[in-house]
């Protein structure tokens, strides 16, 4: 019976090809709209993730507070932590590693050009060194990575004419100054995709303090925690330590400690919102292509007056014209939504290898096949919803004066 | 010309399929709605960005050092007294100064806030003049005049910025120093500009000694030559920096080219949403044209009795022609006014969080636009069908089951 169902809506909507036609149009605009919206905004989002290196998972970053957000770490901070902070959480329990880090924006001249970028500072102890290029996961393509005075490595992008700002590619063991001071690269990083990571420029803790002189103040301390699953009690204990040093009440801190998941979790929450913003008006018109589906199937009911009340006539039960004209409706509904759906997907894979290709990312284009099943069962309830009216409405029918037309 | 006639014909024909109509508008009315919310927005976006650009705005230069932050928190290529003095000798420059902008830490008892310090000499108090920016209580600070502040709007009250309201008179705590509040400044329409503080460069560089450069210098030309201007005072600040030409580490611009920056970066954000808003549109527009085919099958032995009896194609066209354009002008009609009704409803719930410059604007030609685009919506889409109605063979359509 179930089955009959389907077969009667399925000819009722090829009898009325272009009407239908039309009406699935409306549904598959609306459905292709929001499907790519959101693989985009996926692959986005992985491509701002990677931006920031936010994957090392067991790495607390601790940051003094201020106005941060307005550039690099350390920017608009007030009350900078100090190289001695990072010592004493060094000496805490389930701490292999506290790291005290700068970031500087620096001043390159290069084949007699002059380009802005900032450098971030390793550490001169070998044993330091070595955690923070394990951390960042650092890896050089050309050279060594930064092992002696005098060497800097360079991100990706400073190795390709066209993006190096300097219209020439830097070499292994060209020399380049920085704020006036020679230096020699020693090494070039394997493409990250990220346009903070292939645009840095590593050197010694040392050298970068002669050339900015910021003293024991450090931007960023990153402590590299020896048990996971201690996270967050040692992000307790290093809270707990800097209040004191910084003689401030709980609930007052002027610092964070953060954990990689809620660094990641700001970042995501602001992509979120916005996704959400333009999935919200791109879904305006699937409700337009429901209404839509409303008026078609409203038609159809008083076209088929006759029928109806030929089928009443000869036995039909009012559940029976019902269930018929619903699933008509959620008929248009999930074929708008497959059209919807592929074209959608398609239109995502394709954008994120654009995506790709724009700022220079390294995201795999996935297929979501979650969204796909979510965007066709909603269609057909869509379509369903939108039928209930005109369903009820053929039900209600006469079936003496539905006969009569 | 479309007659009398048509017209209440057509009208009576929509009145008579209340429902297929009700639903065909609805549809078109639904995007217009939207379009019209987020282009008033917009308007209104633009309207504040332009405030700011006023016959005072309008001879101002700014210089900043160049960098990977806000400026003012980045003091690596620092703009120094030296510099600003160099600006102020070309020729063409009226009057320079320089501004401090640092991050301090403000604390009203346990609560605790992180706002934009910024630092100006009160002789030269351009940056008023450039944001037209007053103030609404109390005055403006004096020649060196240390532990004083004027602050921003959000300070009067209670619950913005900080749980207790500040008034003149009070001091307030900024980064640890006692503070005597000596003026608040009018509303500037934004949280981040209305919870700036104020006080003088040379207090600023009490509070901050390690503070080496400006966050920008602000310089007041000639306006009937600002290009040129701009140009020497370049070559200038790069011969006393000791730079090459293309290897400047800061950079020039007079106000308006900024604004205009900002001008166009909304242009790209408001573009991309009314596109995504229009889609829905598009989607309306295939439902009219959908209403319309039925419409015109349901009126094919209709239109071979007008055919019979004398109606001219073109009449026959005309006729719905007519009727979707009306469709779409009654939805334009609908839309922008319950468009409007949104616009102004979150204008008032924005305003009262303090989010004064994302107030939309209304101008008349935002509802003759929504009205007539609509309209014109209803029209295209009724082209089609119209056509098909006015092609029939008279024969054919009396026949016609």
């Amino acid at each position: 019976m179930k089955r009959d169902y389907f077969f009667l809506a399925l000819g009722n909507l090829r009898h009325r090809g272009l009407r239908s036609w039309l009406t699935i149009l409306g549904i598959f605009i609306g459905i292709a709209a929001v499907v790519s919206l959101i693989s985009l905004g996926g692959g986005l989002k992985m491509a701002v993730n990677a931006q920031f290196g936010l994957e090392s998972t067991q790495v607390i970053t601790v940051q003094a507070g201020g106005l941060t957000g307005y550039g690099p770490p350390g920017t608009g901070v007030v009350n900078s932590l100090t190289r001695q902070d990072a010592e004493a959480i060094s000496k805490l329990n389930n701490v292999r590693a506290s790291i005290p880090r700068n970031i500087e924006t620096i001043k390159l001249e290069y084949n007699d050009m002059l380009v802005i970028g900032f450098a971030g500072s390793i550490p001169d102890d070998k044993e330091q060194r070595n955690d923070v290029y394990e951390t960042l996961g650092s890896e050089t393509i050309m050279g060594k990575l930064t092992d002696s005075p005098g060497k800097i490595v360079l991100g990706n992008d400073f190795s390709i004419a066209e993006k190096s700002g300097f219209d020439k590619a830097v070499r292994v063991g060209s020399s380049i100054k920085i704020n006036g001071k020679s230096f020699e690269v020693g090494g070039i990083l394997k493409k990250e995709g990220s346009f903070i990571f292939d645009r840095i420029i590593l050197m010694m803790d040392s050298e970068l303090n002669d050339l900015i002189k910021y003293g024991d103040n450090v931007d960023i301390i990153a402590v590299i925690v020896k048990d996971k699953n201690l996270m967050d009690e040692t992000k307790e204990d290093i809270e707990k330590l800097l209040r004191e040093r910084r003689d401030v009440k709980p609930g007052e801190e002027d610092f964070e400690a953060s954990t990689p998941e809620a660094m990641m979790g700001t970042v995501n929450q602001i992509l979120l919102g916005v996704q959400i913003f333009i999935v919200l008006i791109a879904s305006i018109s699937i409700i337009v292509g429901a209404v839509g589906i409303a008026n078609t199937m409203i038609t159809s009911v008083l076209e088929r007056k006759k029928e109806i009340g030929a089928m009443k006539a000869v036995g039909a039960k009012n559940s029976d014209i019902f269930y018929i004209f619903l699933i008509e409706a959620g008929m248009l509904g999930l074929v708008g939504g497959i059209l919807g759906a592929a074209f959608g997907t398609a239109a995502g894979y394709f954008g994120t290898i654009a995506i790709n290709n724009f700022i220079g990312s390294q995201i795999s284009p996935k297929i979501n096949f979650m969204l796909i099943f979510l965007a066709l069962a909603g269609s057909f309830l869509i379509g369903t919803l939108s039928g209930i009216l005109p369903a009820l409405r053929a039900t209600k029918l006469n079936p003496v004066e539905a006969l009569r037309g | 010309m479309i007659r009398k006639e048509i017209i209440t014909y057509s009208i009576r024909n929509l009145y008579k399929r209340k429902i297929r109509s009700f639903l065909t508008i609805l549809s078109i009315l639904v995007g217009i709605a939207a379009i019209f919310v987020f282009i008033s927005f917009g308007l209104g976006l633009y309207a504040y960005i332009n405030s700011f650009s006023t016959s005072t705005s309008a001879d101002k230069i700014m210089v900043m050092p160049k960098g990977m932050s806000a400026p003012g928190l980045d003091n690596t290529f620092a703009i120094t007294d030296s510099d600003v003095k160099v600006i102020e000798r070309t020729s063409g420059i009226y009057e320079a100064t320089g501004l401090y902008v640092q991050a301090a830490q403000v604390n009203q008892h346990t609560s605790k806030k992180y706002v934009f310090l910024v630092g100006y000499d009160p002789k030269k108090p351009l940056i008023f003049e450039l944001a037209n920016i007053k103030i609404q209580e109390g005055r403006a600070l004096q020649n060196r005049e240390e532990e004083k502040a004027i602050l921003g709007y959000n300070y009067l009250f209670e619950n913005k910025i900080f749980p207790k309201a500040y008034q003149l008179g009070d001091n307030i705590e900024i980064n640890g120093q006692k503070v005597r509040i000596v003026g608040f400044f009018e509303s500037i329409g934004n949280p981040q500009d209305d919870s700036q503080i104020y006080v003088t460069n040379n207090y600023l560089k009490k509070l901050y000694p390690n503070q080496t450069g400006y966050a920008e210098v602000i310089a007041r030309a000639d306006i009937n030559n600002m290009e040129d201007i701009i140009k020497r005072v370049e070559k200038n600040l790069r011969n006393s920096r000791n730079l090459e030409k293309g290897k400047e580490d800061f950079f020039i611009a007079s106000f308006q080219d900024l604004i205009d920056q900002y001008s166009s970066a909304l242009d790209i954000v408001v573009g991309f949403i009314v596109m995504i808003a229009l889609i829905s549109v598009v989607v309306s527009a295939v439902n009219t044209a959908n209403t319309m085919i039925t419409s015109v099958l349901e009126r094919t032995k209709e239109i071979g009795t007008m055919k019979a009896v004398g109606a001219k194609n073109s009449e026959i066209l005309k006729i719905f022609l007519f009727e979707s354009a009306f469709l779409g002008f009654i939805a334009g009609v609908t839309g922008a006014s319950i468009g409007f009704l949104i616009s102004f409803t979150a204008k008032q719930i924005l305003l009262n969080l303090g989010w004064g410059f994302l107030s939309p604007a209304f101008p008349w030609y935002l509802f003759i636009g929504a009205i007539a685009f609509a309209t014109l919506t209803g029209a295209l889409s009724g082209i089609w069908p119209a056509w098909r109605a006015s092609k029939l063979k008279t024969v054919d359509a009396l026949r016609y089951e």
